[in-house]
């Protein structure tokens, strides 16, 4: 018995880590929820991974979603680049990036480290939480449960989306606040009360959403042109192979869409 | 008594923790079929990546 999600991620890191298993498919890896039909990779920054993943897809009969090409000097940009296949009556959609949010350059490289070797990897608990800061309500219910499953009391406090944790927190660690406080604002507010926490860490989450939001619009900017000439791109390479079509859309897609944003 | 806890996910979700992985697999495999269900209201919609909003995708 196996999930399509776990057998892509082996067959994406046959002799080498290439992929690790981030969002919705890492939530459900750490036992939280079932709550995503698609799935989301960090893929390390290299011509040779690319080259293997985008044979993975092809020998899955995937072919490409509207999103940037699967291409380095796209990926180094921040985009995103986007599949979909069959298997066994199930639309598998396959995301791909090299940069994610909110993930600094020294962290990604300590997760190539971390996760060498293994074939299954998946984002750790703090990384996850970061990936989680989107646009989406449902994400900040995620980084609540995630927080929890945080064993030092640093992160706690840096990630929890509940006063009354935050607060049970500040009782077992008081030296701990005025050591993170400068880092997260909201923990300025516990001194103040439930009520006034509350208001502050709902206030946290829509700054997170806005600066998601604003990030997105300016990639959505950036990609006009070339959503304007995605019909026309997907009539060309309708049927092909996904080798084939890749060569297509790079060569499309230069001078078109900004490899930086 | 218990003090109140403030919630995010439900027991039912949280109990993914009490399966093995062959169980998680089932759940998890099962769950993916149920929702193909929807795969016509999302699909223009992405849930990662910089193509998370459809609108654009909608104006074609």
């Amino acid at each position: 018995m196996n999930n399509i999600y776990l057998e892509l991620t082996k067959e994406f890191n046959t002799g080498k880590t290439r992929a690790i298993i981030s969002s919705g498919q890492a939530v459900v890896l750490h036992r939280l929820a079932v709550m995503s039909k698609d799935g989301d990779w960090i893929v390390r920054e290299d011509s040779e991974v690319i080259e293997h993943i985008l044979s993975v897809l092809s020998n899955h009969g995937a072919r490409y979603r509207f999103g940037a090409p699967f291409n380095i000097r796209w990926m180094s940009g921040g985009w995103s680049a986007h599949f979909e296949f069959s298997y066994d009556g199930i639309r598998v959609r396959t995301d791909f990036v090299t940069r994610p949010p909110r993930v600094s350059d020294s962290l990604r490289a300590k997760l190539w480290q971390i996760y060498d070797g293994k074939d299954t990897p998946f984002v750790d608990v703090k990384t996850l939480a970061e990936l989680k800061k989107t646009n989406r309500e449902k994400d900040y219910i995620v980084i609540g449960e995630l927080a929890r499953l945080m064993i030092d009391p640093k992160d706690q406090f840096l990630y929890s989306r509940s006063a009354r944790d935050l607060i049970f927190l500040s009782e077992k660690y008081p030296d701990l606040i005025a050591e993170l406080g400068n880092q997260r604002q909201v923990l300025k507010k516990i001194s103040e009360g439930e009520n006034k926490l509350e208001e502050a860490l709902d206030a946290e989450r829509r700054d997170f959403i806005h600066a998601n939001e604003k990030r997105l619009e300016m990639y959505m900017k950036a990609a006009e042109k070339w959503l304007s000439l995605w019909p026309e791109i997907q009539k060309e390479i309708e049927g092909l192979p996904l080798l084939e079509s890749h060569k297509i859309i790079v060569k499309k897609a230069e001078g078109i869409l900004p490899f930086r944003v | 008594m218990n003090k109140i806890k403030d919630e995010f996910l439900s027991e039912e979700d949280l109990d993914l923790r009490n399966l093995t992985m062959e169980e998680l697999i089932i759940y998890w495999n099962l769950w993916l079929r149920q929702a193909q269900t929807t795969n016509d209201l999302d699909k223009n919609i992405y849930s990662h990546g910089v193509f998370m909003s459809n609108h654009l995708i909608e104006k074609n």
